[in-house]
């Protein structure tokens, strides 16, 4: 709250890419995100990469995640690339959003709408071209979405 | 996956874990029996995920906090710096915001490879500029028609408080022209390798989310301490060596927001 209050304004709390769960966990993830978010009254951050590189990590269902936490408190996506690393994924924001995470991202917008989304690609960075085609791509599945939602109603 | 709840405190996991993360022993059973995880990723393959991640993530506060020590060394020397100071000094603290707190005091050793005699004074500006911006707020601030309230009986008995962000950082070398060369993206200036006999003194502050510094003369610290020790305004303005000279230096202060809490009596 006191963050919130200096700013004038309110904060998104983002959840991250996880390797490691434990023994005594009481809460999935999204439960613990979703309370701190009641509590201090902020937004959450979706980012639909982590959750897809998470999912795979510690093997739950992304769409749990996605039905998990609330749609009113959603204030912007996060899409990424990771690195397969065999055993595990991991989160390096230095490629394009895989297929999954595009699908996931569908799934997305299908429950929170048209959200601010912004691709990450902090390492091994492409022209800008590439990086324009990237947000592009985040748009034209954000309208198929949307579009799809429209005709159906 | 196992699903079995541990009944380890929170107390007992964090320290386990932590200890396997600092030292590099991501198969420590003790902290592995914390974490979930079988076959190809069980508890040691996750805990080496994070455990070699965590140098990098000293390195990355760090480099954030030093921009001018980095210019200086280089990515690839300071690197090696963080290493070694992560290695000698470790994570204390539960924000990784402090973890640079040492650096100044690790480099003042002259470490191997590290030989520049000003490399301890850089990372010790550099550091106020990071504690000057995380400090508190100072709660109201004391103007001059504050102090011009109290009226020429009141005054000297009065005190001032200086606002958390206002350090007086000593520096034995000429950190300002080699701060201003590598800002400028020009070659540092040779460093001396004798010190000064008597530090300068820098004084860094925080208005609003700005930090400033400048430079301050021996008189002007002297009365900056005394201040700081809660002095009386009559003994603060004893410092200067005449009146104009405590009079500037008063408006200085207020205009800055540099003082808060007065005590009048």
């Amino acid at each position: 709250m006191l963050v919130q209050e200096a700013l004038g304004r309110q904060i998104l709390l983002e959840n991250v890419s996880s390797y490691l769960t434990y023994q005594a966990d009481a809460l999935t993830e999204w439960e613990f995100l979703s309370e701190i978010a009641r509590r201090a009254d902020c937004g959450i951050l979706l980012d639909v990469n982590n959750i897809y590189v998470s999912a795979r990590n510690h093997r739950f269902d992304p769409l749990a995640y996605l039905d998990g936490v609330p749609a009113d408190r959603i204030g912007q996506f996060h899409l990424a690339g990771h690195s397969d690393r065999g055993a595990y994924l991991f989160d390096t924001h230095d490629g394009p959003v895989c297929a999954e995470v595009w699908k996931l991202y569908e799934e997305a917008v299908r429950r929170f709408g048209a959200v601010s989304t912004l691709i990450e690609w902090d390492e091994g960075v492409p022209p800008l071209g590439v990086l324009l085609k990237e947000s592009r791509r985040a748009a034209e599945h954000e309208a198929r979405v949307l579009h799809r939602g429209r005709r159906a109603s | 996956m196992s699903s079995g709840r541990s009944s380890s405190s929170l107390a007992a996991i964090q320290r386990d874990v932590f200890r396997a993360l600092q030292r590099g022993t991501p198969a420590d059973p003790r902290a592995s029996r914390h974490v979930r995880g079988q076959g190809r990723l069980g508890p040691a393959a996750r805990l080496r995920i994070y455990s070699e991640q965590y140098p990098l993530r000293l390195h990355d506060a760090l480099y954030e906090d030093h921009p001018n020590l980095v210019k200086l060394l280089g990515d690839r020397k300071f690197f090696a710096l963080a290493r070694a100071y992560g290695k000698a000094a470790g994570s204390r603290h539960y924000s990784l915001g402090a973890f640079g707190g040492g650096l100044a005091r690790f480099l003042s050793h002259r470490p191997r490879g590290f030989a520049r005699p000003d490399l301890a004074d850089l990372a010790r500006f550099e550091w106020a500029l990071v504690r000057s911006f995380l400090a508190p707020d100072a709660g109201a601030k004391v103007t001059m028609a504050d102090l011009a309230g109290l009226g020429p009986e009141r005054f000297p008995a009065a005190s001032v408080r200086l606002a958390p962000s206002v350090l007086l950082v000593p520096l034995e070398h000429d950190v300002a022209a080699l701060v201003e060369a590598l800002e400028a993206g020009k070659p540092a200036p040779r460093a001396k390798a004798e010190r000064s006999a008597r530090p300068a003194v820098r004084i860094v502050w925080r208005q609003g989310f700005e930090v400033f510094h400048r430079p301050v003369e021996a008189p002007e610290a002297r009365a900056l301490r005394r201040a700081r020790a809660g002095r009386p305004l009559a003994e603060v303005c004893a410092a200067f060596r005449s009146e104009q000279a405590a009079f500037s230096a008063l408006s200085s202060w207020a205009q800055e927001q540099m003082l808060c809490g007065l005590q009048a009596p």
